[in-house]
């Protein structure tokens, strides 16, 4: 296996259980290179930031418009 | 996680006051995913409105600013996933340049990645910091991967479920993922855990 092919592997656990063909390969390749196996244990603290940052909403400045703000308070009010 | 003020067993008995309360937080919550003003005010109004007409469900288990960002949540993924599958009815280019520069011909990483010697965040205030990072780097993304990426990680249903229902093929998705995932590595890499893979070799 090519680190181009483990590195799709590896980004694709993130997202769905692999076939059993391709966890084994992806053992064995990962057994012996390094740079993949970094790159493995960096995606899993990716993942982990990337869920926790899809609960909350950013810090920031931005705010609803003046004008959203009215509209909404009207609409609440109509009902 | 969540910031929600009060822990509360009652619904505020005026709901004008939630958009004084959580109107800005749950804007910042919605143009986040969406990245549209005007889509995300929607958002906000009609999760505003629905919350209201259903204010008996709230059990006062969580926090008012929890159970409007649950609901609100439910509406961005609603419109994520319309606008995932019209943009990714078009197949997915062959080629990535950002990804092929990673890799030799031969697919050999042509920088090993670096050591993220920063461990994650703890403080307060360096946490704050972080997310910000966080999100920059998601706003950089391109919008087909931004939205397919958002969509992952807000969806709660996962993998093939998501192909199915928006009827996509999977290899599709996984593409698409597979491209965001890689960029946003990159740019955390860079921009918080600190070492750029480890030779000179740049990537566009």
């Amino acid at each position: 296996m090519i680190c181009r092919t483990a590195v799709e592997l590896i980004c694709r656990s993130a997202d769905a259980p692999l076939s059993a063909g391709a966890r084994v390969g992806l053992g064995v390749h990962t057994l012996f290179c390094s740079p993949c196996r970094r790159f493995q244990r960096q995606v899993r603290r990716l993942d982990a930031a990337c869920g926790a940052a899809a609960r909350e909403a950013p810090s920031g400045r931005e705010t609803l418009s003046a004008a959203a703000r009215e509209r909404i308070v009207a609409a609440l009010r109509d009902l | 996680m969540s910031r929600g003020l009060e822990p509360t067993d009652r619904v505020a008995a005026d709901p004008s006051g939630w958009v004084e309360r959580h109107g800005d937080y749950l804007y910042r919550f919605a143009a986040a995913a969406v990245r549209h003003r005007q889509a995300a005010e929607d958002l906000v109004q009609e999760t505003l409105l629905a919350a209201w007409r259903g204010r008996t469900g709230f059990v006062g288990e969580a926090s008012e600013r929890t159970w409007l960002t649950a609901i609100l949540k439910r509406k961005v993924v609603d419109w994520l996933r319309r606008r995932v599958r019209e943009r990714l009815r078009t197949a997915a280019q062959e080629q990535d340049g950002f990804v092929t520069a990673l890799f030799t011909r031969r697919g050999e990483w042509k920088a090993p990645p670096g050591r993220w010697g920063r461990g994650d965040p703890v403080e307060p205030d360096e946490r704050e910091e972080f997310w910000t990072v966080l999100h920059d780097c998601l706003g950089k993304l391109p919008p087909r991967l931004h939205d397919a990426f958002v969509l992952r990680y807000l969806d709660e249903a996962a993998g093939e479920e998501v192909c199915r229902e928006l009827g996509l093929t999977p290899s599709n998705l996984w593409v698409m993922l597979h491209r965001a995932r890689l960029r946003m590595w990159w740019c955390l890499s860079r921009n918080w855990f600190g070492e750029e893979p480890q030779s000179g070799e740049t990537v566009p």
